[in-house]
């Protein structure tokens, strides 16, 4: 377990204020703010490349704070991936065990499986030039697991990835994690990257954590706007997807509905607020999924209104414009008909 | 089809170009192969000439051991008064030369500081080849000194600090990652720095008028005997440099392409 415990830094007129973290075997921290909001530096401060000006960084209870990068044992990868250009890919991968001066044989054996495991074999004594985005972060990537950290540091690593690319490489990472367990801290500004990957999710702005939690509570109570707005993006659930007539439904309690791809097994899914119409009847359309639910609330945020509906104790956040509220006269305890194509639903 | 803002920078750029081609040109091609070999046969001419080489390359050898260093803490770290040490990097560039010379004779002459703390090893620098050599590393090291700093700089931080967290000591990192791939700005600095102590003048004659490096056989012929007599040393010298520096140029072009 990795602890962070009342960290604070200034750095020029930058201002991390006290903050607190804690990784666990099996975490996956997504770290989620814009440009300038001390995300990284406090990857950093946990790296060990900036020093705190107070608080405590403690690895299994042993306080590390000064203790310097090489002696951390945490690997980090960036969006640049950082490879080092003087080396061909096999050296670069070999470059953690070369400096822990491993014997040769062993350098080899470990940088061959690393790479096959990577899907890279193919690549090791090539050089640098020519690589794709996609197989330069494979390579970065293999580097830095090659040691068996015992913390994985992601600085937007997918930042600068198509959008293929990226959903390949989320795969990889979802994979790495479940078959290694190391705890990671995953930096980034895109709260899609950060929903496929995370189970521990915290916002950052202006050097200060305003909330923590699973995506799914961070989306479902946003305590502040800024949070809302950050993620922009409600009814996120998570939940089983499982196969019903040959296709695939998301499920959980009484709620059902149907789903435009999936696996089976555990899920999250997302629907778009704006996607989800409202009536008092149903409606007969294209629409597959139909639900029914009782308003809970009104929130104006003029000129559009986010009705929240209790469906079935789920609780789904439908956006409509404040005239159709007028219109319909929807009050608090009202029962609605929700309905959403399936198109809509969004399968991390 | 190229347009009229193009041509007159074509023109006035090759101007110049010419201005700077020609009177070399001309001056290595004035020479004949029998006055080429009376010179090479003149044992004085070519004791200078390895005089020359060979002082610029201790040099160079000594600006490299410290240069390198200073232009990677130029680079890297940041440090109090480090605007100041990079004026004063510049400083023998801009001072007069032969000023430079007097300044180095007020230190390491022999009624001077340097000059006694040196002499405790035999080592005097009026006269000596020693003195040529510290005129040449004075006057020259700026180039060495700037073309490394410039080199460690085009090294992202982002890469050292991804080593660091990879296993690496500070050094590990240098010596793996840094000194590599800033080594070729490392070296053309070099090849620079060795270069301009070749046609060092100014400062070398106020130390060490004797022995005579080659530019100061050139001055001398020149003003003892007169222009038929000093051109031969001179092309024969720029002939030698040439050659030279071209046949690193290749050296460095083709170890580029190898890789």
């Amino acid at each position: 377990m990795i602890t962070v415990k009342d960290i604070t830094c200034r750095l020029g007129s930058f201002h991390l204020q006290p903050t607190s973290l804690e990784l666990h075997e099996g975490d996956y921290w997504i770290l989620l703010g814009p440009t300038g909001s001390g995300k990284s530096v406090l990857l950093s401060i946990i790296a060990g490349l900036i020093r705190p000006d107070s608080g405590r960084v403690l690895k299994e209870g042993a306080d590390i704070t000064h203790v310097v990068p090489e002696r951390r044992g945490f690997s980090m990868m960036v969006q640049d991936f950082a490879l080092f250009p003087n080396m061909s890919v096999f050296e670069n991968i070999a470059f953690p065990l070369r400096v822990r001066h491993q014997p040769k044989k062993e350098v080899q054996k470990r940088v061959e499986a690393m790479a096959a495991q990577m899907g890279i074999k193919y690549l090791l004594q090539r050089s640098l030039r020519g690589l794709s985005g996609g197989e330069k972060q494979r390579i970065a990537l293999a580097r830095a697991l090659v040691v068996k950290p015992d913390l994985l540091l992601l600085d937007e690593p997918l930042s600068a990835l198509d959008q293929m690319t990226k959903r390949e490489l989320i795969e990889e990472l979802r994979g790495i994690h479940r078959e290694y367990g190391i705890p990671v801290l995953h930096v980034t500004h895109d709260f899609e990257e950060g929903i496929s990957l995370g189970n521990r999710m915290a916002v950052i702005h202006q050097g200060e954590i305003v909330q923590r939690g699973t995506p799914e509570e961070l989306s479902q109570h946003p305590r502040s706007p800024l949070v809302a707005a950050f993620i922009g993006m409600k009814n996120i659930f998570k939940g089983t997807i499982e196969f019903r007539e040959n296709t695939p439904h998301f499920v959980k309690g009484e709620v059902c509905f149907e789903l435009p791809t999936g696996r089976p097994g555990e899920g999250t899914v997302a629907i778009p607020s704006e996607d989800i119409v409202l009536s008092k009847a149903p409606v007969e359309s294209s629409a597959r999924n139909i639900l029914t639910g009782e308003v809970r609330e009104i929130r104006p945020r003029p000129p559009l209104t986010d009705v929240l509906l209790d469906v079935k104790s789920l609780p789904f956040t439908a956006t409509v414009t404040s005239k159709t509220v007028k219109k319909m006269g929807i009050q608090p305890g009202m029962h609605l008909f929700a309905t959403f194509k399936v198109a809509s639903v969004k399968v991390f | 089809m190229k347009t009229i803002f193009e041509k007159v920078f074509i023109f006035l750029g090759g101007l110049l170009i010419l201005f700077l081609v020609i009177p070399l040109v001309k001056m290595v091609f004035s020479l004949d192969f029998g006055i080429a070999r009376k010179v090479i046969a003149d044992a004085e001419v070519l004791q200078s000439i390895i005089l020359t080489l060979q002082s610029a390359l201790w040099a160079t050898v000594i600006g490299i051991v410290t240069g390198v260093p200073l232009g990677y803490l130029l680079a890297k770290k940041r440090f109090p008064l480090k605007s100041i040490v990079q004026a004063a990097v510049d400083l023998p560039v801009v001072v007069p030369h032969t000023a430079a010379g007097i300044a180095l004779l007020m230190v390491f002459g022999r009624h001077f500081f340097g000059g006694k703390i040196f002499s405790v090893f035999d080592i005097s620098f009026v006269g000596t080849k020693a003195g040529i050599v510290i005129a040449m590393t004075f006057v020259s090291a700026p180039f060495l000194i700037n073309a490394a700093r410039d080199a460690f700089a085009s090294v992202p931080t982002r890469i050292e600090e991804v080593a660091r967290t990879l296993g690496a000591t500070p050094f590990q990192v240098f010596y793996r990652i840094s000194l590599p791939v800033a080594l070729r700005g490392i070296l053309s600095g070099a090849l620079l720095m060795w270069a301009r102590g070749i046609s060092e003048f100014g400062a070398i004659i106020i130390l060490a008028y004797h022995p005579m490096v080659t530019p100061v056989l050139i001055f001398e012929r020149f003003e003892a005997y007169g222009l038929r007599f000093a051109y031969p040393v001179a092309a024969l010298l720029v002939l030698i440099c040439l050659v030279l520096f071209s046949l690193f140029r290749f050296l460095a072009s083709k170890r580029e392409k190898d890789k």
